[in-house]
């Protein structure tokens, strides 16, 4: 048995043992929460306008942000069909107690981690505060996804280094200068609407 | 309290829009307050502002989460029934395939929900300002403004107004 796989049952099998905690991480593990939290996260960055720099800088993370979460879901998708890995509840059917629902698609790497970790990276840099809490948010809703049993840490874990990788490319392709023009072109029409 | 569609994906899509929605509404009022675009603020008192949406920000998730403690409908299976404290916290897990939402149905009504609480802050902050004085007349600080900044001192229509107007004066 691989280290792992190892690190995935031990961490599941802290399940099962208390009622709050397994409640706790079932809600945190939810497709309905931290994706909606980080939806959340983007949408005030577009609104908080303390100075004009710090605005511009707000909505092009907000820019950043979508188009960073697009490519993650591609390669997420084209990395899932490629490797095809099941998931632990199949795999270790013996070890792993699922908590959750059973997802059908494949485990390598953790979409929904991808992309909490994808938008993390993207706001880190324009606002540090909200990038420590949703830095924080986005280990806890990787633990949980371990803890009901629906990945591996190495999926959890390679989804996590996407999500920062991608989020720093997509920073650095946004700021060729055609994109970026592009990218004023809209926020200038956007102000016109008095929402940029 | 019966839910009589025991559709489980309509229940979702309803339960999460006022989820969204109540969120948004939250966050915009919370962030209006913070950047003091009273143009978007319900109220006027900055304290009072950003109570009103820190509550709407929680209250949407915690009645997402809880709705089925209070809602009768098919959360476990084949009976109509209210989930339990053991199992509410489970019975929001529920895959896309068999009646969750997948993630492009998730975003469009995120989106949906957006603009939907970013119309209402607008209305009803227009509204309430009407009611409490007149419109403000074109002053020099408000025309050096321009875009969101607008909103620091005008209702949302007198400040599209203003950017349109500023757009033919000078465009930079």
């Amino acid at each position: 048995m691989i280290i792992d796989e190892k690190i995935t049952i031990f961490i599941n099998n802290l399940n099962g043992k208390n009622l709050f905690w397994d409640s706790f991480f079932q809600i945190f593990a939810s497709d309905y929460l931290i994706p909606v939290i980080c939806a959340l996260s983007i949408f005030s960055l577009w609104f908080l306008a303390l100075d004009s720099k710090r605005l511009l800088l707000n909505q092009k993370t907000v820019f950043y942000s979508i188009s960073a979460i697009m490519l993650t879901n591609f390669l997420v998708w084209i990395v899932n069909n490629l490797v095809s890995r099941t998931r632990p509840f199949i795999g270790n059917s013996d070890e792993i107690q699922l908590i959750f629902y059973a997802p059908t698609d494949p485990s390598f790497p953790a979409n929904p981690v991808a992309i909490g970790f994808t938008v993390t990276a993207s706001i880190f840099p324009s606002n540090k505060y909200l990038g420590y809490i949703l830095l924080v948010i986005s280990i806890i809703f990787s633990f949980s996804r371990i803890y009901v049993g629906v990945f591996y840490f190495l999926d959890v874990f390679s989804a996590a280094i996407m999500g920062f990788v991608i989020a720093l490319l997509v920073r650095k392709i946004m700021r060729i200068k055609i994109i970026n023009f592009i990218l004023m072109k809209n926020i200038k029409i956007l102000r016109l609407l008095a929402l940029s | 309290m019966n839910y009589f569609n025991n559709d489980i994906r309509e229940l979702f899509i309803n339960h999460y829009l006022i989820y969204v929605y109540l969120s948004c509404f939250g966050t915009l009022q919370l962030v209006s307050t913070i950047s003091n675009l009273r143009g978007i603020m319900i109220l006027s008192n900055t304290k009072a502002n950003k109570i009103l949406g820190i509550i709407f920000l929680i209250s949407g998730f915690i009645f997402f989460f809880s709705a089925p403690l209070f809602i009768n409908s098919q959360w476990t299976g084949s009976s109509f029934t209210r989930s339990t404290l053991e199992n509410f916290a489970s019975v929001r897990n529920v895959n896309d395939i068999d009646g969750g939402l997948h993630g492009t149905a998730q975003f469009l009504l995120f989106f949906l929900g957006c603009i939907l609480s970013f119309v209402t802050s607008v209305a009803i902050s227009g509204i309430l300002g009407l009611l409490k004085q007149k419109p403000k007349t074109l002053n020099l600080n408000a025309k050096k403004s321009r875009g969101i900044f607008t909103l620091k001192n005008n209702n949302y229509y007198s400040s599209l107004r203003l950017n349109f107007r500023g757009r033919f004066l000078d465009d930079n």
